[in-house]
This record gives structure tokens, sequence and C-alpha cells, in this order.
């Protein structure tokens, strides 16, 4: 019943951030979201997963916040609706759909979803000894993602040096 | 019945990649797709006896989402910086 209830506030809020013209609305339905998918984790013993889950969505949220604040009027889409990108429309509709429709066809492939958290207590243990001793490659591919996307924003970011020529022109 | 629901969250993030116009929209529709896909992978996990590998995928897809912000964040600022604009079908270059 729970879980179900925050799947239901998890996907309205979904609806809403993909569908809504207003970036700071979409943004606070993301937030939503992402609390939502958050509990859905809690309830089903991933209480790791939960916190990371609450901890990113509202990070996103914040930073969301702050540049479409920062944008001012560009936070706004014109017109969300525009004849011409009717097939971009279109293709996204379809993209969704298809999206959909694998991962339900592949849920029947599954085995029944016991979704009751384990006798033996929360799985923070075994997910850490998991992630170290199995998953350390990834774990260091995922760090230095992060560090190479920080640098990388970094550069992109900065402001633009003039050269000397450029002010004799 | 909640695997379908996740992955309709990751569909729905799609339609936002595909059919919204500005940088900020396009990252609003990642997130959605990261927090579809680690609902499916962490399901899909508990589906098939092997709870720890779906929340660890899950943990790996949720924080791997932070450095598409980061860049996304990056190329924005830098994108008004360069036209004081956000509307990507004008982002051909990232020079003057």
């Amino acid at each position: 019943m729970i879980i179900a209830a925050l799947l239901a506030i998890t996907l309205g809020a979904a609806l809403i951030a993909a569908l809504v013209r207003d970036i700071r609305r979409a943004t606070l339905a993301l937030w939503i979201a992402g609390l939502g998918v958050g509990g859905v984790y809690l309830t089903i013993g991933a209480e790791m997963l939960a916190v990371i889950q609450w901890v990113v969505a509202t990070l996103a949220a914040i930073s969301f916040v702050f540049f479409a604040g920062m944008f001012g009027e560009y936070g706004f889409e014109r017109q969300f609706f525009d004849r011409k990108r009717a097939v971009f429309y279109g293709l996204g509709v379809i993209a969704g759909v298809a999206f959909s429709g694998v991962i339900w066809l592949a849920a029947g492939e599954t085995g029944p979803l016991d979704l009751e958290i384990p006798r033996s207590g929360n799985d923070l243990v075994a997910v850490g000894s998991f992630l170290t001793e199995r998953h350390l490659l990834s774990l260091e591919i995922l760090g230095i993602t992060l560090l190479m996307a920080l640098l990388g924003g970094g550069v992109l970011a900065r402001p633009e040096a003039r050269r000397e020529g450029d002010a004799e022109k | 019945m909640i695997m379908t629901v996740a992955g309709i969250i990751g569909g729905l993030g799609l339609v936002c990649i595909i059919s919204r116009r500005t940088l900020l929209g396009i990252l609003i529709g990642l997130q959605l797709l990261a927090i579809g896909a680690a609902l499916v992978l962490v399901l899909a996990g508990v589906a098939s006896g092997a709870r720890v590998d779906g929340q660890v995928f899950g943990f790996l897809i949720v924080l791997s989402g932070l450095a598409q912000l980061a860049g996304g964040y990056a190329l924005a600022v830098r994108f008004f910086y360069l036209k004081s604009k956000n509307d990507m079908e004008e982002l051909r270059s990232l020079n003057r």
C-alpha cells in the first residue's frame, strides 16, 4: 500500500516534470519524483540507495532552481508545442513508449517481485562488501568519471581570456 | 506492475529529452531517465534474487547522474556566458 502510494506520487511528479513548460515547476516536480523513488528504495530495504537518491535529487533540484533563476526568462521555453517540431514530439513519444514496452515485456520474464525486507536485516553490509570486493573497478571508474566531469566543467565554464590582439581590433 | 511504472518514468525522461528545447529541460529528462533506469535495475535485482547486485548497479547509475549534471551545467554556463541564450537549437559551437 505504501509502495503503491509512493509510486503514484513519483509517477505523477515525473509526468509533471516531463510535460510542464515552466522549468522551475518542472524542477520541483523532479525533486518530488526523486524523493518518492527514494521512499520506494527505503520501503524495499535499500537504505543506502534511498539516502543517496535523496541527496542527489535535492542537490539537482537546488542547482536547477539556481540556474533557472540565473537564466531568467531563458528558464522558460518560449513555446513548448511547436508544429515545426512535431516530428521530434512524435519521436519522443515513440521512444518513451518503446522504452516502457521493453521494460514491461522484460518484467514478465523475471520472477515474482518479493518486496519484503529480508529477515537478516538490511543489505548495507552486503552492499558495501560487494561494492569493494567485486566491483572495485566500477567504483574506480565512477570516481574518475566524476573527477573528469568536475575538471571538464571547470574548464568549460571558465571566463574567456581576452588576447592582446582582440583589444587592438 | 511496479517495474512497468519504473519503465514509464524512464520513458517520460526520453520524451522530455527529445521534445524539450532548452538545456535545463534536457537535463531534467536525463535525471528522469536515470531515476527510471536505476529503479528498474533495483527491482530486477529483487525479482531475480540478486538484491545486492541490483542495488550496486542502481548506486552506480544514480551517482553517474551527477557527472551529467556537472557537465550539463558547465555547458549551460559557457553557452549563456557567450551568447546569453539557453536554446539548444542555437548551440552549434562553443566559440563566440
